[in-house]
């Protein structure tokens, strides 16, 4: 699989379809590949896809180190995993990226993939998918359990996990979704967020960007990866999702043209929750 | 002096008892931390490394620097910061102790910072020499080792059996194992475990030279594309100091907080104006090796880098320090 991979990437440089191909190599965690950034053909040996390809290549595409990698004509190449063609999807809706611009390479099954991509190296459910699946059955199970609390324990549940909170951000910093170009917790004048990891400043600023991707997390999981305390994030992110499958029939991330609920209007909109 | 496994229970449950706060690493769910313990059976020594280093016990996450309030007829009434509690630290690694007086370096310089000297002054630190390290440790290529003493009250080797050698380095260490030293004996013959750390990887002498002349060297761009900007590096970092300050207040009171920065931050460096001198992610990566290796050095006299390698451990895009050094190293 991984020759074939490097073949067409060697293709597509040499043809000129794509600048600039985003993939992992084997850096010096040996449990965690690192993204890489392939620009001629013969680069293309130091790819490598497995397990350990977890950080999410959709973010990359948003750098602009990266964007001005896309010279004069051509497209960015990514090499996408199923959450990264997700993500894709929501930075397209969103008008982040022209879809033009970017050269898909979609490696996986592809039952499931949104249907966006302009190619794709079937291989068969990887261990990394695969351990995603278990963990999401997990994180639903956890869920459940969560709504059974009182609203004091609750509270409690995560005034305990955001007290771990450092503020390092690195939860926002990872997410594909997250590109705001001022984030409101940086934004000091005035200082919407207290910048220091108390209770109240790790209340404000979880709470904020949970709410802040309702119905445009794409479930990557990126977050809760990247958090260096394991706060548990996906948490909030899938309890949020269900609310907006549950309301709007919606789950973000699978069809381009499908407008995001949160940031459409409609005239016969329910109107419930104004009093 | 030794001290066996039990006494050394003893010892640490004796200090707990004496009403000063003990912090030593323990494991909470699958997370490392030093967090303050009631009893030696928190402890937990093996690996990994605590995430956080035990530099917040130094220089807090966040600390009130200052209250104020506005009197009845309108006077400023001014409040003195919570003075900090003596603390006595155990289990703390030797690179980290290391740490502590490289970084007192910068807060008793032109500015004296009390709030770290006090800290510094009143906290005692039991470090345990390494037995063991993993992939990310480089201690040794910045001139420590498991066996490095600086910054220690007192230095704990274990031996063979799993007694202890405990070495008094400073005499408040020292006054603490004369005050407990029913729990200690002479030295027997045994031997402790000598464990010389990870193999050099770099010559720390070719580093800054390098820096000096390669400010704009293409190896920034390339070597920083994975780097996403957040400050997991920076915040695990036991000798990154840097910290901003911000005002809470209403109309009757309000307080200055200190908390910690990142240079890897966008806002780290933008002006009032709107321009901001580092304004992308090649230059912050390269500010945070040219100020541990480069900068510092110049002004201290010390590299600000203790080899813990926290910031390569827990970088969710696999950054690393270490690679970055030793693709210097192979430049020059």
């Amino acid at each position: 699989m991984l020759d074939k991979l490097k073949q067409r990437i060697k293709e597509l440089l040499t043809n000129k379809i794509v600048n600039c191909v985003i993939g992992y190599e084997q850096g010096d965690n040996p449990t965690l590949a690192r993204p890489v950034y392939i620009t001629k053909p013969n680069e293309a040996e130091r790819l490598v896809y497995n397990e350990y390809c977890i950080p999410i290549l959709a973010k990359y595409i948003l750098k602009p180190e990266v964007r001005s990698l896309k010279l004069e004509a051509g497209k960015i190449g990514i090499i996408a995993k199923p959450s990264d063609v997700r993500a894709l999807v929501g930075l397209i809706q969103e008008k982040q990226i022209i879809r033009e611009d970017v050269y898909i390479i979609a490696v996986g099954r592809k039952e499931d993939f949104p249907k966006i991509y302009d190619e794709i190296i079937e291989t068969p459910l990887s261990e990394l998918d695969a351990k995603r699946k278990t963990q999401d059955a997990e994180q639903l199970k956890q869920i459940a359990e969560f709504e059974k609390k009182t609203p004091e324990e609750k509270r409690a549940f995560w005034q305990r996990e955001f007290d771990k909170c450092i503020k390092c951000y690195a939860c926002r910093q990872i997410c594909p979704l997250c590109y705001c170009r001022v984030c409101i917790a940086d934004k000091n004048q005035p200082q919407w967020i207290p910048p220091m990891p108390n209770s109240g400043g790790n209340f404000s600023w979880n709470m904020i960007r949970a709410y802040h991707l309702a119905g445009r997390c794409i479930d990557c999981g990126e977050c809760e990866r990247a958090c260096p305390v394991d706060i548990p994030l996906m948490m909030l992110n899938k309890k949020i999702q269900q609310m907006i499958k549950e309301k709007f029939d919606y789950q973000a991330g699978l069809d381009p043209e499908v407008p995001p609920p949160l940031s459409t209007y409609q005239e016969d909109d329910k109107e419930k929750f104004i009093i | 002096m030794q001290i066996t496994k039990t006494n050394l229970e003893q010892f640490i449950n004796e200090l707990i008892k004496s009403g000063k706060p003990v912090v030593a690493p323990i494991r909470e769910n699958n997370l490392s931390a030093y967090k303050p313990i009631n009893s030696f059976n928190q402890i937990n020594l093996d690996l990994p490394f605590p995430t956080k280093s035990a530099k917040e016990y130094f220089l807090a996450d966040y600390e009130k620097i200052l209250s104020y309030s506005f009197g009845e007829k309108g006077q400023i009434e001014m409040k003195e910061p919570d003075q900090p509690k003596e603390l006595i630290l155990f289990g703390v690694r030797p690179c980290e102790a290391a740490s502590f007086p490289i970084m007192n370096k910068v807060f008793s310089w032109d500015s004296q910072d009390k709030f770290y000297q006090e800290r510094l002054a009143k906290n005692l630190v039991i470090t345990v020499a390494c037995e063991q390290s993993d992939d990310f440790c480089f201690c040794t290529s910045v001139g420590l080792s498991p066996q490095a003493t600086d910054g220690s009250d007192i230095f704990m080797r274990k031996t063979q059996t799993g007694d202890y050698l405990a070495e008094g380095i400073t005499d408040k260490g020292k006054n603490l194992i004369e005050k407990h030293k029913d729990l200690f004996a002479e030295n027997s013959n045994e031997k402790p475990i000598d464990y010389k750390g990870p193999e050099k990887k770099f010559d720390l002498k070719k580093i800054k030279p390098w820096l000096e002349k390669n400010f704009e060297h293409p190896m920034w761009n390339q070597i920083s594309l994975p780097c996403i900007g957040c400050g997991v590096c920076t915040f695990t970092c036991p000798n990154c100091y840097c910290f901003d300050m911000v005002d809470e207040a209403t109309l009757k009171e309000g307080a200055r907080y200190k908390m910690w920065d990142s240079c890897q931050f966008r806002m780290f460096t933008v002006h009032a104006s709107g321009h901001n001198p580092r304004d992308n992610q090649s230059k912050r990566f390269r500010q945070r090796i040219e100020h541990k290796f480069n900068y510092y050095p110049d002004k201290f006299d010390h590299t600000l880098c203790v080899g813990c390698g926290r910031c390569i451990r827990h970088c969710p895009a696999d950054m690393s320090l270490l690679e970055t050094l030793i693709t210097i190293n192979k430049l020059t």
